[in-house]
């Protein structure tokens, strides 16, 4: 009755959403700190006196968001990259198994879509970033980073997905044939002795 | 085929939820705004508007008016250069009394 797929996405989504969410209000409340900018807490949300003010914060605030979301994309890139049970190595299952460490190994049910969600929301960070950037609400820089990693971390998922569906069909190719199955009988009689 | 419409409307909510999700932390970006200060140009308007709206009566300058201000003008000017001119006999004064100490200065050491 329910999608599973879209059970498995709500379920991989609501991590990264309540990361971002606290990123973002604790880094402009520590920017502010840091930078001794004043601010004003109302029903809009944090309110700053100038707009140089405002640049520097949401600038710096969109970076932390950036630097949680490649810490999570990466992470689930050496997850994938190295603890794939498609193509972990029997040597490294021993000894993650013996340091307990198990929950790293996943199939790509779980790794790809965890990717996917990381990912959406990457895309969707840099996309409003650029916006920012375009109408002089944040540093240019700050939405050039973000692509630089959103790219990379798109690249490197694309090629474990290569080296997955690779697998698969090495997989096809190695399996017994059971339609073509001929039997042979052997014949020992006399004239043969 | 009701179950059918059930199974795509809650998928749908599903994928509703889904979309949610994952544009909540990006309206995030919109928590912080900048003080809404109010333009210059709307208070030289607000002031404009008051002026127009005034019921004083509108002044109406007579003879008698413009010559008491004629003599006020006439008054400032005098008193002005006056000033000016006794600043300028005292810097004189001054630097006669100075050239004088000179000359005396020279005598003596003569």
């Amino acid at each position: 009755m329910f999608s599973k797929i879209l059970i498995k996405l709500i379920d991989q989504a609501i991590v990264p959403a309540v990361l971002l969410l606290t990123v973002r209000l604790v880094s402009i409340v520590l920017v502010s700190y840091q930078m001794n900018i004043p601010f004003s807490i109302s029903k809009a949300g944090f309110i700053f006196g100038s707009t140089q003010q405002y640049v520097i914060v949401n600038s710096y605030s969109i970076l932390a968001m950036i630097i949680a979301l490649s810490l999570g994309i990466f992470y689930n890139l050496t997850k994938a990259f190295v603890f794939h049970s498609s193509h972990i190595t029997p040597q490294a299952t021993a000894k993650i198994f013996s340091m307990k460490l198990s929950f790293f190994i996943q199939n790509s049910y779980d790794l790809y879509s965890q990717g996917i969600i990381w990912l959406s929301y990457s895309f969707l960070l840099v996309l409003v970033a650029g916006i920012m950037a375009l109408f002089g609400l944040s540093f240019g820089w700050v939405f050039s980073l973000g692509l630089g990693v959103t790219i990379l971390a798109t690249v490197l998922f694309i090629l474990d997905v290569e080296k997955e569906m690779r697998i698969e069909k090495l997989v096809e190719d190695l399996s017994y044939p059971e339609d073509e199955e001929e039997t042979f009988v052997l014949k020992f009689g006399e004239d043969y002795v | 085929m009701f179950k059918g419409l059930v199974t795509t409307g809650i998928n749908s909510l599903m994928t509703v939820l889904l979309l949610g999700l994952l544009a909540l932390p990006i309206t995030s970006l919109g928590l912080a705004t900048v003080k809404n200060n109010l333009p210059q140009t709307q208070v030289l308007s607000a002031q404009d508007e008051i002026s127009q709206d005034c019921s004083c009566p509108k002044i109406i300058i007579t003879p008698q008016m413009e010559r008491e201000i004629y003599e006020k003008v006439l008054k400032e000017e005098k008193e002005k250069q006056e000033a000016i001119t006794t600043e300028a006999t005292s810097k004189i004064e001054e630097l006669i009394e100075t050239e004088k100490i000179d000359e005396r200065e020279d005598n003596l050491n003569e």
